[in-house]
């Protein structure tokens, strides 16, 4: 038995040695400028803004969702849209701006729903390995030993893939339509205002109905530590078009039920959120130019009755 | 806990299945134990040993009928009942079950079946150890999807102490490896352009249709023998051995032979307990013919409630036909071009033939309706077939190509072996472990989106 476990985990080990070889030595030829790398911008301005300001986070929902311009005009504060790709999962993305949040500022969180139901959507996809290893290795250190363990085979499966690379294959499954010059100052996708709308009701199949209770308590986390640095912590709904709603109604209504048993409460609420899909995009997340300007109408309305 | 973790109220089915099945070994013995009258007459001895004989009978026919019955509600029942609606143009409106098919209900229901019989033959002793008879019909590894393993088998290893062997764990951690492969790259890379061909089959042309039949075949094969691969690598870790499920079967040269490399433990199954009870081969020509459509019927009818199920049974049953009328079903019981690299011009040719039957077949199993099916294969052959099949994308084609050409290779090569990967026992060891490690590469890299195992629906 011995000698076996020895040469099963020498085996394990080589295999080990390959993969993670391949994940810090093989450049990532797929990605030099996609939307991935939009993070370092978002991360630079939320760093130099000095002063309250106005901080956007969650999945791409914000930057395909929010014109940050018309907030910054009406509610004078600079704002920061820190949203960029739900895979990256709800514990990174919450992760990430901890640190940066500081007293009088007001942390706006609009997660998609999967961030609520599904665990790799909790730990992240795939998409967050290709951050973490090949666009921002700073950003390692948002990351906790829980996470990692979790990450293991989307880590493998995406070394696996930069050893052996199919020329038309994604290494991750980020859109590569959007480049990081699609992001303007503030964070938001702007290459796709005009452009029409891809989205088509019942193609998708319906969310599942059991929320996932560790997204949960992360969320509470999140806000304490908002709350305890001096800044305020403000939960709103994402956009979702009205034609799934009506499958997926079950399922943001249990989400709302678990968020509310914690205390918490969403400003905007899921169905004041809905959209005709013709202001959807690509995705149900995603808000078309005239969509995001009216979402971002509502949350300003929102947050004047707040304040 | 394997089985409870997918829905534990199965568990109280596959208990009741185990329980019954143990309950018929222990009554079968208590009868056996009777002592005869020792005051009674010759033929008072043979009249009592008589009765015995037919309360022995009693308790196995029960059992059969209870196992058999719980088969029939989960597995037949809705489609018995929709077919007989149709017929009699009545509502089935509140009469469907429309329960969930419990994973491996097909399998440890005919495993613990062969128990009983087996004890009823006289050919294993009922045993009390109620763990182990539970251990045997509930073993994880092969509990979902097979092999269907004998109790002759597999009991008497439960039975008695087990030691870890250090030979078979290694080459129980390389068959897994090699049914990693097979399901991973093979199957599931197939099973990307099989979807999509047969959802839009009619808008497909005859070249492409023939490239998704001849892709099903082989992702059914990678499929069904990766996961047998892996049940018999996973109990060899545990020092339990369980019988071949696949023997190269796309090697075989005719039919006949196709069927004794194909699901083995499902065909022998039918064979010693329903064709060799109905007389086998040793009755008149007629009635060999009847029992082999006997056979392939319940065989077809095994795989699922659905009319394509039983004409793919039927099917297998013609083309059998010929064989057993000329009596040249057991031709080729050898391996194929034993002793030799590569196979004759002649056996090349056979190769190919049975090949392409066993994939007509595959489209009848494949296809949601018989009508499906029948317009599948006239699709395929029309003038179309001579065109220039529908590419998904470059690396579609070279992923599946690569793959299929390594395991053909590797298959053919290892032929008169257990496995594609049992020739590393020989090979130094540096060879062996970039084999190991090129492979776990592979099978990591194409882990991304894995999709059911196809005789999990079974």
């Amino acid at each position: 038995m011995k000698k076996f476990l020895v040469r099963f985990s020498i085996a394990i080990l080589l295999v080990l040695i390959v993969l993670f070889g391949a994940l810090f030595f093989i450049p990532n030829n797929k990605i030099p400028d996609n939307s991935l790398f939009a993070s370092l911008d978002k991360h630079q301005r939320m760093e130099s803004l000095i002063g309250p300001k106005i901080v956007l986070v969650g999945g791409s929902n914000w930057p395909f969702g929010v014109k940050s311009a018309m907030i910054e005009e009406t509610l004078e504060m600079p704002v920061v849209d820190m949203g960029l790709h739900a895979g990256l999962g709800m514990n990174y993305i919450l992760s990430e701006v901890e640190n940066d949040i500081h007293e009088g500022d007001i942390v706006i969180v609009s997660l998609e729903y999967h961030h609520f139901l599904s665990k790799s959507m909790y730990n992240g996809e795939d998409v967050l390995v290709a951050l973490l290893f090949d666009v921002n290795k700073e950003c390692i250190r948002y990351v906790k030993l829980g996470q990692w363990i979790a990450m293991i085979p989307n880590i493998c499966l995406y070394a696996s893939k930069k050893l052996i690379n199919l020329s038309s294959a994604k290494v991750d499954n980020f859109e590569d339509l959007f480049t990081r010059e699609s992001f303007n100052v503030y964070g938001d996708e702007v290459a796709h205002y005009g452009m029409a709308s891809t989205v088509h009701s019942g193609e998708r199949p319906a969310l599942r109905e059991i929320v996932y209770g560790k997204s949960i308590r992360r969320l509470v986390r999140f806000c304490d530590c908002v709350e305890s640095k001096g800044a305020e912590f403000v939960l709103v709904a994402s956009p979702y078009p009205c034609s799934q709603y009506v499958q997926d109604e079950k399922a943001i209504k249990n989400i709302e039920k678990a968020v509310s048993a914690v205390g918490l409460s969403f400003m905007v609420e899921p169905e004041n959120c809905l959209f005709p899909d013709s202001l959807m995009f690509n995705s149900y997340f995603h808000l078309s130019g005239r969509g995001a300007e009216m979402r971002t109408e509502d949350l300003i309305e929102v947050l004047k009755k707040c304040h | 806990m394997f089985y409870g973790w997918w829905d534990w109220r199965f568990l109280l089915l596959i208990a009741f299945t185990s329980f019954c099945s143990w309950g018929s070994g222990i009554l079968m013995q208590r009868v056996e134990n009777q002592q005869t009258d020792q005051s009674l007459t010759r033929r008072g001895k043979l009249l009592e040993i008589n009765q015995l004989q037919r309360q022995k009978k009693l308790v196995t026919t029960t059992n059969i009928v209870l196992n058999l019955m719980i088969l029939a509600i989960f597995k037949y029942y809705d489609f018995f009942v929709t077919e007989f609606a149709q017929l009699f143009h009545i509502s089935t409106d509140g009469l469907l079950l429309k329960v969930i098919l419990p994973v491996g209900i097909s399998f440890y229901t005919f495993q613990a079946l062969s128990y009983s019989i087996d004890v009823y033959r006289g050919k294993i002793e009922p045993t009390k150890d109620i763990i182990a008879f539970f251990a045997f019909i509930s073993f994880f590894p092969q509990l979902v999807a097979g092999p269907i393993e004998r109790a002759t088998n597999l009991l008497p290893q439960f039975l008695k102490k087990r030691e870890f062997n250090y030979d078979a764990a290694v080459d129980g951690m390389r068959q897994i490896l090699w049914g990693l492969f097979k399901k991973i790259v093979v199957a599931d890379n197939c099973a990307v352009y099989v979807d999509q061909v047969f959802s839009t089959y009619t808008e497909q042309t005859g070249s492409t249709l023939l490239l998704a039949a001849i892709f099903f075949s082989f992702q059914i094969y990678g499929d069904f023998s990766g996961y047998s691969d892996i049940a018999i690598g996973t109990a060899k870790l545990f020092g339990i051995k369980l019988m071949r499920n696949f023997n190269v079967p796309y090697f075989s040269r005719d039919i006949a032979e196709f069927w004794r490399r194909w699901h083995i433990s499902l065909t022998t199954w039918f064979r010693d307990y329903v064709y060799i009870p109905l007389g086998g081969s040793r009755v008149s020509k007629s009635k060999v013919v009847r029992n082999t459509f006997v056979i392939f019927l319940l065989s077809g009818f095994w795989h699922g409630a659905n009319w394509t199920f039983i004409a793919w049974g039927a099917y297998h049953s013609i083309l059998f036909l010929p064989l057993i009328i000329t009596g040249k079903n057991r031709k080729f019981t050898n391996q194929v071009a034993e002793g030799h690299f590569l196979p004759t011009l002649s056996e090349t040719g056979q190769i190919l033939l049975t090949f392409f039957m066993a994939m007509i077949g595959w489209i009848l199993f494949r296809a949601e309706s018989l009508g499906m099916a029948w317009e599948y294969v006239c699709g395929v052959f029309n003038r179309s077939l001579f065109s220039m099949p529908w590419l998904k994308n470059k690396e579609t084609y070279g992923v599946i190509g690569v793959s299929l050409l390594i395991m053909l290779l590797m298959e053919w090569l290892g032929r008169s072996k257990q496995h594609g990967l049992e020739f590393l026992v020989r090979c130094p060891i540096w060879l062996r472990y970039l084999v190991y490690v090129m492979f776990t590469i592979v099978v990591i890299r194409f882990s991304g989106k894995p999709s059911a195992f196809i005789y999990f629906a079974f």
